[in-house]
């Protein structure tokens, strides 16, 4: 099958099998993506990307899937801006994932991030419903939180990644003070 | 494309009887939902038997969340994580922890119920969680005349956990009771490790019952040893139904003895006797945590 799809930007056609995995198409297609993908299905985490925005473990979806879809994967998304978040929050928490887990547990944080924007967006609506009148946003948002995850839920998200590098504690911080990076960004920008 | 290899031909149908038609001019084709457990099953790609697929995701009637006053009837293809956020207003906070506890995030936008249900021989948290509750599943018969049959969950497998219509039907929707979850009736659900990476140690339990003047009621109990056993008795349910609490550790012990030989008769050949342990012992857990919540009133 002829397979159209965006990857890290770039507009690609291929002519793959409709059931060829995504972590092998983009085995070939980016070079440095081999190195951290190798389980070929057996969920090790390492190949996770983010697909249309949403985080997908590559080895799962098959190219039939794919047309029309855009890929970002670690390489992409560290040209980003969301990834200094992360980045500067790795640095303030004094910790990081290994070489090997780097790119997965990067990505699996940005898609926590994303989640936990998503939950707090539609708390403070649904709080503002709830309270029509004498509250403002601001107050919504003091009385929601900053939308922190607790760490059993951090625990079970970065399950994903099969790799212990680093403590559930010290991405707790990490997913935090990231997020309080991205929340003051974006107050900044409104 | 690597040689000898081809390249399956993907049917994209529209309606439900477009997608039995299909299955029935191809009858080695497979109907393809989330795809997250074919895809993660040894040597999927490249692979020289791959059979032919008919993608379900263009079917809308698949898609769809329905939730009226006594039930919630979601479709095949809705994901986890739809059927999680749905069931967030609906459903008791044991049964959203229970479905809240299947994978990841990343795994529940992928996964969608209907192949959680229909996976051939394995069987995971959801089929545990909806077969507990009594949920009702349609299943659509691959024939001519497509006829539509109501079946409770724990119907579709065999007592070893294979799925008894593999080829010759396709699930549709499933009915979920609201009534009963949100009642006086508890449920209660464990899982020990995990059901998708270490299939031959983990163990999952699910039990809905109520407690009525210190006697068990309507008790419900499905235990699932991932890749050896489905296991719902109506009659260890019976036996469940004469407890009188509080209860003795001798009257314990005596269920759990029931329910190791029970299992013994119900696994595959090459299942580990320590899992068949584990189950005995969580049951074990949930009876005296049952016990103690009785006793403090």
């Amino acid at each position: 099958m002829r397979l159209n799809c965006n990857i890290n930007g770039s507009q690609y056609s291929l002519v793959v099998n409709s059931d060829k995995p995504l972590s092998q198409i983009l085995n070939e297609q980016i070079p440095t993506f081999a190195q951290n993908s190798q389980c070929l299905g057996a969920s090790c985490g390492n190949c996770i990307v983010l697909i249309n925005g949403n985080a997908a473990l590559s080895c799962l979806v098959p190219a039939f899937k794919l047309n029309g879809a855009s890929i970002l994967t670690f390489e992409g998304f560290q040209k980003t801006r969301f990834c200094h978040d992360i980045e500067r929050a790795y640095a303030d928490v004094g910790n990081q994932p290994c070489p090997q887990c780097y790119p997965s547990k990067t990505v699996i944080i940005e898609s926590i991030l994303n989640k936990m924007d998503k939950e707090n967006q539609s708390r403070i609506s649904g709080f503002n419903i709830q309270a029509q009148s004498g509250t403002n946003e601001q107050a919504a948002r003091n009385r929601v939180g900053s939308g922190s995850m607790d760490t059993e839920m951090i625990a079970r998200e970065m399950a994903m990644s099969s790799c212990q590098c680093i403590e559930v504690s010290d991405l707790e911080k990490i997913i935090n003070l990231a997020y309080k990076y991205r929340s003051r960004r974006r107050a900044r920008r409104s | 494309m690597p040689e000898g290899l081809r390249s399956p031909t993907v049917f994209t149908p529209k309606t439900i009887s477009e997608a039995i038609s299909n299955k029935l001019k191809d009858p080695d084709a497979h109907f393809w939902a989330g795809g997250t457990y074919i895809m993660s099953r040894p040597n999927f790609y490249p692979n020289t038997n791959q059979r032919d697929i008919i993608s379900l995701a263009g079917i809308q009637d698949l898609s769809r969340i329905y939730h009226a006053d006594r039930y919630l009837e979601a479709g095949a293809m809705v994901t986890i994580q739809q059927l999680l956020t749905m069931g967030s207003f609906i459903f008791s906070k044991e049964l959203y922890k229970a479905i809240n506890s299947i994978g990841s995030s990343v795994i529940r936008n992928q996964a969608t119920i209907g192949g959680s249900l229909c996976t051939s021989d394995m069987r995971f948290t959801l089929s545990c969680v909806l077969a507990t509750l009594n949920v009702q599943a349609e299943v659509r018969m691959v024939s001519k005349s497509a006829t539509a049959r109501w079946m409770p969950i724990s119907k579709l497998y065999d007592r070893r956990g294979n799925f008894l219509f593999a080829d010759s039907a396709l699930l549709t929707k499933i009915r979920i009771p609201t009534d009963m979850t949100t009642s006086q009736n508890q449920f209660v659900f464990k899982v020990l490790d995990s059901p998708m990476l270490n299939p031959s140690e983990s163990v999952i339990m699910g039990l809905q019952y109520s407690i009525s003047q210190g006697n068990i009621m309507t008790p419900s109990l499905c235990i699932t040893l991932p890749n050896a056993c489905f296991y719902m008795s109506q009659d260890f349910d019976n036996l469940l139904s004469t407890i009188t609490f509080p209860l003795t550790s001798d009257k314990i012990s005596k269920i759990t003895r029931r329910l190791a030989s029970d299992l013994k008769l119900s696994v595959r050949q090459n299942v580990d006797q320590l899992q068949i342990e584990r189950a005995v012992r969580l049951l074990d857990v949930v009876l005296n945590d049952i016990n103690i919540n009785y006793l403090a009133g």
